[in-house]
């Protein structure tokens, strides 16, 4: 009895510690932005740490989410906004039930994560249905 | 000549406070975006009650001001701008406001309030939340990050 206890609580862990594979640093292919993967309470968010083009080049200054559709939020920087949220795991490499915001158009679309390998992902986001949607590959960065 | 007068009804609404939230981030931290996080034990079905209410007369609930200090009383200085947001396990996360940039100077202040923040109460009526407060710090850091919040809520009812 003890030892099948033993062998569940291990296996939570197992599970657990491959959730959370998904946090770190990922860049998507288009290689514009680097994205910071973390926990907060049981879910998983993504925050822009990092872009190749950090600076507005009509207002000169650092690039902000214009493209908000709340017009209070339009001032926050896009360097920091958090455009991955409340992806929960599914186990076997899958995060489910999150969302991507997309800056460029300031559209949020329902979205699955699936890792292909330790280091690479397919981020599928999708409205309404997830076969009419569209997939990119995210790469991690190793952090030194 | 008939005079119409259509007596809608005021909805009733109760003013709800929290003060002296410490949202932390552990150092050391980085030039750039930083998380910092606060698990809040919620405490609205005490409340209520002593107000005579309980939470399924709760029909909405909305943040109308948020202000911040830093915990050991100094300047803003270090931080260019933050963005608060609630986030729960049961409920998607949801931008409360933001301050970009943030005057120089500064030992208080209050964040512009998101116009689309909707009801908040879904997350009241949960035991937890997180509030997650986004710092865009000017430089690195070997210190942790301790802001204080005191939120003021308007609470609706059925």
């Amino acid at each position: 009895m003890f030892s099948v206890l033993l062998t569940g609580l291990s296996v939570q862990a197992v599970a657990q510690d491959n959730a959370d594979k998904l946090i770190g640093l990922w860049e998507p292919s288009n290689g514009k932005a680097r994205v910071k993967v973390e926990k907060i309470g049981n879910k998983y968010f993504g925050k822009i740490v990092w872009l190749r083009e950090p600076i507005d080049p009509v207002t000169k200054k650092p690039k902000v989410d214009k493209n908000n559709e709340d017009a209070s939020l339009r001032t926050l920087p896009l360097k920091g906004y958090r455009l991955l949220k409340d992806f929960v795991s599914k186990g076997k490499g899958e995060w489910a039930d999150g969302t991507i915001y997309d800056p460029e158009n300031g559209s949020t679309y329902s979205c699955v994560i699936k890792m292909k390998d330790d280091n690479t992902l397919d981020i599928r986001g999708f409205i309404g249905v997830k076969a009419l949607g569209r997939t990119d590959v995210w790469k991690r960065i190793m952090v030194k | 000549m008939i005079f119409l007068i259509s007596c809608a009804g005021k909805k009733e609404s109760i003013n709800y406070s929290i003060s002296n939230v410490l949202i932390k981030a552990d150092g050391p931290l980085f030039e750039g975006s930083n998380t910092a996080q606060c698990e809040y034990q919620v405490e609205m079905e005490a409340f209520l009650k002593t107000q005579g209410k309980n939470l399924d007369q709760l029909a909405g609930m909305k943040l109308m001001k948020a202000d911040f200090s830093m915990a050991d009383s100094s300047s803003f200085d270090l931080i260019k701008s933050i963005s608060l947001q609630i986030a729960s396990d049961q409920a998607e996360m949801k931008e409360l406001g933001g301050i970009n940039p943030i005057p120089s100077g500064q030992s208080l202040l209050s964040i512009n309030l998101s116009q689309n923040q909707g009801d908040l109460s879904p997350y009241f009526k949960q035991k937890q939340l997180s509030f997650v407060l986004d710092a865009d710090l000017a430089k690195d850091t070997s210190m942790n990050l301790v802001m204080r919040a005191d939120l003021d809520f308007q609470l609706t009812f059925k």
